[in-house]
């Protein structure tokens, strides 16, 4: 079984001021000079967290069902439904992933909340959320860099939860990965801990195309972290 | 109306906490919430009329403005921010009673669910909107939620979830709360969360923003 860890720097994900700002609401006008200011204090403050990881396992026992929709892992089933099914269907391999920030930036964004500063509570939790995708991000590169060699591309990431795929479906994703995985465990009621945590697939083959935004596929319209 | 809950209301609506607070710029060196409600209070005016008059429509504005769109939650969380300056002058007159609040909610995430960004975003809200809010946390257990009513007679209560297998615990407070306290009047939230939902489970209201539940919670006064 192939699989590969990966410990990140805060540095190493490129965070900016203007992502951030995007996270908040701010799209076409720009937040206020105070806004800005706390977004970089945090940033600054980031600089020195630890315990950013990312994790993937190559799984080649998979197998496809066109009549339900579904895939089979390891003959562990998931639910994962028309959307998901249509960009993974055709992949040779399933890279399942985990990636987290930690607990740190929860611990700090309630430290400020508490001390009278919700706003910079709140900076604190954003950016738990880009730490999260963007280590996700740096893993899939890792990823893409090492499948290419051998002539192979990858799909977008899928995760349980999303685009009608249950999330229900985190207890059986679980089982694919060892114990204590990146340090993150999952609840009876499939919430990881820590909470700035995501999950999922992704397809790997000769024929595996990754899509601008996956966005478009969520009936979320009004999110607004939707991305064009 | 006094000139100094105009400007304290002002203060309010666009966070500006107190003098030393840079923002918004043209209002750089000028007295703050905080030190427009001493003043008001030095000045005689009560309580009462601070809260009424100047923090809660300020708040509403807020509000609304976010459920508009027209603001973010940054831009919210810096008017409440200035209005718990303000709020904590008021706090000795709500202790000895001269002062009331509109009532008490409780609120929490439910059994299960550890989110707590959205839940804290309403609790500041209904708290601008005048009420005294008991916030039991994440994670929290339907018997938390029964005691908290059965120490806070009468008091509205608010469950928030961020996914739908969390959500599915909201149904289980629900039925509970109301097998033991009928009368009560439910809310409920999360990104997860929709008035259908809402519906099944047989809770009061829903709504995807704070400020719906504000103005639920005042046609209920
Ligand atoms: C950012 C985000 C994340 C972040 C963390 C979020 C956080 N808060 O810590 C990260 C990237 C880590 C993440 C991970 C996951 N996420 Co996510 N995430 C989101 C996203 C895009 C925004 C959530 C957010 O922070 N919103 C901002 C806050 C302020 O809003 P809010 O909490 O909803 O609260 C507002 C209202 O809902 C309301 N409200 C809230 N409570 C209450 C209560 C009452 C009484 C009332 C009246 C109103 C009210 O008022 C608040 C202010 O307006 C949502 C989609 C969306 N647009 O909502 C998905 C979403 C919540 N995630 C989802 C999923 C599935 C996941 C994952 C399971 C995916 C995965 N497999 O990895 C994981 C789970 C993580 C875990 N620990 O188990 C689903 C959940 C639904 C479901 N299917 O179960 C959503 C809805 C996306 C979707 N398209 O379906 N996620």
């Amino acid at each position: 079984m192939m699989y590969e860890t990966f410990s990140f720097d805060f540095r190493q994900l490129g965070i900016t001021v203007t992502q951030l700002q995007k996270d908040m609401g701010y799209r076409k006008e720009a937040p206020d000079a105070s806004v800005d200011l706390i977004i970089s204090e945090v940033l600054e403050e980031c600089e020195t967290l630890g315990s950013i990881r990312a994790e993937y396992r190559i799984f080649e026992n998979i197998e496809f069902d066109p009549l339900s929709r579904g895939l089979k892992i390891e003959n562990i089933f998931f639910g994962i439904n028309e959307i998901v099914f249509n960009h993974l269907a055709g992949s040779e391999l399933i890279a399942v992933f985990l990636s987290t920030a930690g607990e740190e930036t929860a611990i700090r964004g309630r430290e400020a909340a508490n001390a009278g500063d919700p706003l910079k509570g709140f900076a604190y939790d954003v950016i738990g959320n880009e730490i999260v995708e963007g280590a996700a991000e740096l893993m899939n590169k890792e990823l893409d860099k090492r499948f290419v060699r051998e002539g192979m591309n990858l799909t977008n990431r899928f995760t349980p939860g999303y685009c009608g795929w249950n999330v229900s479906d985190q207890h059986k994703l679980f089982t694919l990965m060892p114990d204590n995985f990146c340090d993150i465990s999952l609840t009876e009621s499939a919430l990881m801990k820590p909470v700035k945590s995501i999950s999922g697939f992704i397809g790997i083959g000769r024929e595996a195309k990754r899509v601008h935004s996956v966005c478009r596929f969520c009936n979320m319209k009004d999110c607004f972290y939707r991305r064009p | 109306m006094d000139d100094l809950l105009i400007k304290l209301s002002r203060c309010v609506e666009l966070g500006k906490t107190d003098k030393s607070s840079p923002y918004p710029p043209d209002m750089k060196g000028q007295d703050g919430a905080d030190e427009l409600a001493r003043q008001a209070l030095d000045k005689g005016i009560t309580p009462d009329s601070i809260l009424e008059e100047a923090l809660i429509p300020a708040m509403a504005i807020v509000g609304n403005k976010f459920s508009n769109k027209e603001i973010y939650v940054p831009q919210m969380l810096m008017a409440a921010k200035a209005m718990n300056s303000a709020m904590k002058h008021l706090k000795p007159y709500f202790q000895s009673g001269e002062t009331r609040r509109k009532g008490k909610f409780i609120i929490g995430t439910v059994s299960g669910d550890l989110h707590d960004i959205g839940k804290n975003l309403v609790a500041m809200m209904i708290e601008g909107g005048g009420w005294e809010v008991i916030d039991l946390g994440v994670d929290v257990s339907t018997e938390k939620f029964l005691k908290a009513l059965e120490d806070n007679p009468g008091a509205f209560i608010g469950l928030s979830a961020l996914l739908t297998t969390t959500m599915e615990n909201m149904k289980k407070t629900v039925s509970a709360v109301r097998e033991k306290y009928p009368a009560s009047k439910i809310l409920v939230g999360g990104a997860p969360v929709t008035m259908d939902y809402c519906q099944k489970i047989g809770a009061d209201f829903y709504s995807p923003d704070p400020q719906g539940a504000v103005n639920y919670l005042g046609r209920m006064v």
